[in-house]
């Protein structure tokens, strides 16, 4: 009705273009699977656990499941302010398609598994934000369904809350229940799924072993974390371009384009951040060794070096240039420059989780140059 | 443990009711009006006795100002507060129903479930109030001078309670459905809502009203209830015409509301 009427108002009719969220894709998913799913905003992977969920329907197509669906996004979903915790849970677990008597006989360790069970009569308005988090998680804990769907609850609540949630998931696949993980988080992805889907722009581009699809996915990243500067304002010599060129599970390999006023020659250094600035690694082309420098010829060079991943822990780094000559002069540096994923496959079929070279906190890379 | 169930998840196609779902869900059901009922009278003063004092302080007022042209404040109030106890059930069922989808919006975009357990649930939450009425009303009908017809409101006075709750689903789910796409329907329901309290026979009693239109006022969905509810205290019992166009504006309307809600219900989700 508003819409007819704001109508009157636009000078013409406007074209409608149909958006599909999701188009063409097909997959099985088989019981007691762990299944990934990965793609970039956008790409359709909230669209396909809603309707999933039933919470809309798709406009064409169907979907064959067996089993009760329930899905971690539901965490807390019904929770009242007014009602007390033990209200909630009821009205929780109700909600999320428990039976009253299957809630009763669950209720205590419902209650021992939040660890709330001194409030259990408070009105939920008085718990901290946490402890709501807590129940609600715990509600949905034990809700035991066919197929778990997990949509980034990683993301949320403190280190112990997300140990926990992992924990639980690896506890309901165990169980030969079928999980659904959504997730940006590639170590996560890494860690909890053997089997991956990668969506993008609404349709199915890769489906496969999880590392081979989360190769891909970072191959895809945009560039758009690439540092681009100007030539115009070097005095000697400064980066312009700080691009990574390719990506695989061992060696990151990054290019660095470098403007020089004069022909010499300077110490190339790479520093590593993790994502909250903590320092977790160095290394050098000239620093360590004066005959890995850097050679310039006046105007752009470019320089393209090897950077070794297998040593670090899985997640997103921080890589900052810089140029220098070693205890003398500082040339030019490019703080953050590239954001980069390390997603490295734990090596579980030799029995351990970690590579051999795998090393903890601020370590020396070893980078190469190409 | 039961069963592993198997099912298909498609474009909404044919209408269907799927009654069975609809009781596998029963406990929901319960559960929602629960919480509503809960949650009404929550850090009040007074408590549940507001939904005792609201519809006896209207009869009152009502018997005051209008019984004063027909018999008087004592003659008036019975079948007054009678009325106004149905009529509740009628207005605040419409009222929370209507506003059900939206005011569950944040369950509705997360978690299926059949989205006719809102409504309805929003319509048997209001016998909560009425219920907490009955031990007055039978106090009242105690100490009335007034003569009662006690066994014609036996069985009147359930019928009405029935007859409202029929008279209410109907609209009750259009609107809820409206409502979702239309926000206009916020403001649209309370102003019908007392539309039709004005020209209910709780006011047009007594109002001399010319013969040729009184069966316009059996349009009014909450006509029936209200004489229903006034039979035993002193008022005639409704007539077969009355009985026969009244259950059928409701047997329509029940089949309108239903079939408008699930034709429009899988868009609630991406609107509310």
């Amino acid at each position: 009705m508003r819409d007819a009427v704001s109508g009157i108002f636009k000078s013409s009719a406007t074209e409608v273009e149909t958006f599909y969220a999701l188009r063409d894709i097909s997959f099985n998913v088989q019981q007691g699977d762990t299944i990934g799913i990965v793609g970039k905003n956008g790409a359709g992977k909230s669209t396909l656990l809603k309707i999933l969920s039933r919470i809309t329907p798709p406009s064409a197509g169907h979907i064959k499941v067996r089993g009760r669906i329930a899905s971690l996004l539901e965490v807390g979903t019904g929770f009242h302010p007014e009602l007390t915790g033990r209200e909630n849970i009821f009205m929780n677990g109700s909600i999320l398609g428990m039976k009253r008597a299957e809630i009763n006989s669950k209720f205590n360790e419902i209650v021992e598994f939040s660890g709330t069970g001194k409030f259990l009569d408070t009105p939920l308005k008085h718990y901290s934000s946490g402890m709501q988090l807590r129940l609600a998680f715990s509600v949905a804990a034990f809700l035991e369904p066919e197929i778990l769907i997990i949509d980034e609850v990683l993301a949320v609540g403190d280190a112990e809350f997300q140990q926990r949630c992992m924990g639980k998931m690896e506890d309901v696949s165990k169980s030969g229940r079928t999980i659904l993980f959504v997730s940006h988080n590639m170590g996560a992805v890494q860690a909890l799924c053997k089997n991956s889907i990668y969506l993008q722009q609404g349709q199915l581009k890769m489906q496969g072993p999880t590392g081979q699809i989360i190769q891909s996915y970072l191959n895809d990243q945009p560039r758009a974390s690439n540092t681009i500067r100007t030539a115009e304002t070097v005095k000697r010599c400064a980066v312009l371009q700080v691009e990574k060129t390719s990506q695989s599970e061992q060696f990151t390999e990054v290019t660095v384009r470098i403007h020089s006023t004069s022909s010499m020659s300077c110490a190339l250094d790479v520093r590593l951040s993790s994502i909250d600035l903590t320092p977790s690694g160095f290394g050098s082309l000239g620093t360590f060794n004066p005959e890995e420098k850097v050679q310039l010829n006046p105007g752009d060079n470019t320089v393209q070096f090897r950077l070794p991943t297998s040593t670090l822990a899985n997640g997103l780094y921080y890589m900052s240039i810089d140029l220098t000559e070693p205890d003398k002069e500082y040339y030019d540096r490019v703080e953050q420059a590239l954001l980069l994923e390390v997603a490295n496959q734990p090596i579980v079929a030799t029995g351990r989780v970690l590579q051999l070279d795998w090393k903890y906190g601020a370590q020396q890379l070893q980078i190469q140059k190409l | 443990m039961e069963p592993i169930k198997e099912y298909t998840i498609k474009a909404p196609g044919k209408f269907r009711l799927n009654i069975s779902e609809l009781k596998q869900y029963h406990e929901l059901l319960y559960f929602f009006a629960w919480r509503d009922i809960k949650i009404k009278y929550k850090q009040t003063a007074l408590g549940f006795l507001w939904a005792v004092l609201q519809p006896l302080m209207i009869a009152a007022i009502l018997a005051f100002v209008l019984g004063s042209r027909t018999g008087g404040f004592v003659s008036n109030f019975l079948p007054f507060y009678a009325g106004m106890m149905v009529w509740n059930i009628f207005s605040s069922g419409i009222n929370n129903a209507g506003n059900s989808m939206v005011s569950n919006a944040n369950i509705i975009k997360k978690i299926y479930f059949p989205r006719l357990l809102l409504p309805l649930s929003s319509l048997a939450g209001t016998l909560f109030d009425f219920v907490m009425s009955i031990p007055i009303l039978a106090a009242v009908c105690l100490l009335s001078p007034t003569e009662i017809h006690i066994a014609q409101v036996l069985w009147t006075f359930p019928v009405a309670v029935v007859t409202m709750l029929f008279a209410a689903t109907g609209p009750a789910l259009v609107l809820s459905a409206l409502n979702v796409k239309y926000r206009d329907f916020r403001y649209v329901i309370p102003f019908l809502l007392q539309l039709l309290l004005f020209v209910s026979p709780l006011f047009l009693n007594a109002i001399n009203i010319p013969a040729h239109l009184k069966p316009l006022l059996n349009i009014n969905p909450a006509a029936l209830g209200i004489k229903w509810a006034q039979a035993g205290f002193g008022y005639e019992l409704p007539s077969s015409m009355e009985l026969i166009s009244g259950y059928g504006i409701y047997a329509l309307f029940l089949i309108i509301g239903i079939y408008y809600f699930k034709k429009t219900e899988h868009y609630f989700a991406d609107l509310a």
